[in-house]
């Protein structure tokens, strides 16, 4: 064996130790086989008197109070990839892919629920727009049906009915287009209105709770004034007022957000009430 | 020679080699290998092992021949341990050899 190769071997299994402990390990053995060359043996020789080297690393590592079989264990895994048997290879490797398909099937699903959020945030106006114009399809259906049976009744009575129908049918569907434009167009400024509403009353309530904050601040400030014998009855009174005003303002201008939200429930569900009667 | 024997008696060559003088690794393989017929690798790790319960100081010192050599120095704890090491390999060995003799005599 080279003497290289041999402290490369040593080196690998020395791994476990900081690079300074190794340093110094393999320059004393370097320098060992060095002197025992230059007494005339040859560098196999030198080297074989050590024996075997996995020993020779197992009882340097207990020298430092570290496992040499863990160590070999974890060298085997570290640097001798070819050595490990494939089952292990893909025992580990499975285990490894399997963490980041998990990881990976989490993200995804996040991203997608997020994506669907906010796409039916975006197209609220548009579905409710829908809504309406189905609603309203069904509504015209009735009439029209009903309009049939009234036609049904009169067909014995004049064609002249008949013909105004046939004339009456662009300007009808014309009106329908107009008309579904206009529902659709109403409801996205009614869903831009509403949220520019809360947004108003979600600054609005901000504002109003930091006035809260800080008067409480002040009245604080204010009652440990008092306490030292200071004049300010009447500020600290007013202060309390200013507290209690704009938690109360608070309170209401939040209520009132939530009020709208309750309200369009309520008008949602009578909706749905009346389609089930319809 | 048993190689019970050796581990646990190399320790006490050691530490005695190096009290009267200060040596560096491989002019104390050579004095160890003197007394007992050890694998020269084994002295190394033993060193190691003394220098980390501070036994021993080492120290670097130009050589005229190769790089500097580092000599290992017995510290005052490496000399109480020395002592007690003697003393219980001193224990030891007259009563193996007490024991021996009574059988041998009986």
């Amino acid at each position: 064996m080279d003497k290289t190769v041999f402290l490369r071997e040593l080196e690998r299994y020395l791994a476990v130790l900081n690079e300074e402990e190794q340093k110094d390990i393999l320059d004393e053995y370097a320098q060992h086989i060095d002197m025992k060359m230059e007494r005339g043996m040859s560098e196999a020789e030198a080297i074989g008197d050590f024996g075997e080297i996995e020993e020779l690393a197992a009882q340097i590592l207990e020298a430092y109070h570290v496992n040499p079989k863990y160590q070999a264990k974890k060298r085997k895994k570290l640097l001798n990839k070819e050595d490990i048997p494939v089952a292990e290879i893909t025992e580990t490797s499975k285990h490894f892919w399997g963490k980041v398909v998990g990881f990976c099937k989490q993200m995804y699903a996040g991203a997608i629920r997020g994506l669907s959020k906010g796409w039916k945030l975006l197209c609220k106006p548009f579905v409710l727009a829908g809504e309406a114009w189905k609603s309203r399809k069904t509504k015209r259906a009735a009439k029209h049906q009903e309009e049939d049976f009234v036609k049904a009744m009169h067909t014995e009575k004049s064609g002249q009915i008949r013909r105004k129908k046939m004339f009456g049918e662009i300007p009808v569907m014309t009106a329908r287009g107009i008309r579904r434009l206009f529902y659709g167009s109403y409801n996205l400024a009614a869903w831009c209105i509403r949220w520019t509403w809360n947004l108003c009353l979600f600054f609005v309530a901000m504002l109003t709770g930091f006035l809260t904050l800080f008067s409480l601040f002040g009245l604080g400030m204010l009652a440990v004034l008092l306490a030292q014998g200071y004049p300010l009855i009447g500020f600290t009174i007013s202060c309390l007022g200013l507290v209690l005003c704009a938690g109360a303002l608070t309170v209401i201008v939040l209520s009132l957000c939530r009020i709208k939200t309750r309200e369009r429930k309520k008008e949602e569900t009578i909706e749905q009430e009346v389609q089930e009667h319809a | 020679m048993n190689a019970q024997f050796k581990k646990g008696v190399l320790e006490l060559i050691v530490l005695e080699s190096v009290r009267k003088r200060d040596m560096y690794g491989y002019e104390l393989v050579e004095e160890v290998s003197k007394v007992i017929d050890v694998n020269e690798g084994t002295i190394y790790p033993l060193l190691k092992r003394l220098t980390n319960e501070r036994y021993f100081e080492t120290y670097l010192r130009e050589s005229t021949e190769g790089p500097p050599r580092k000599y290992y120095h017995l510290t005052a704890a490496g000399i109480l341990y020395r002592e007690a090491l003697e003393r219980e390999w001193d224990e030891f060995q007259s009563s193996v050899c007490r024991f021996l003799k009574e059988q041998k005599d009986g």
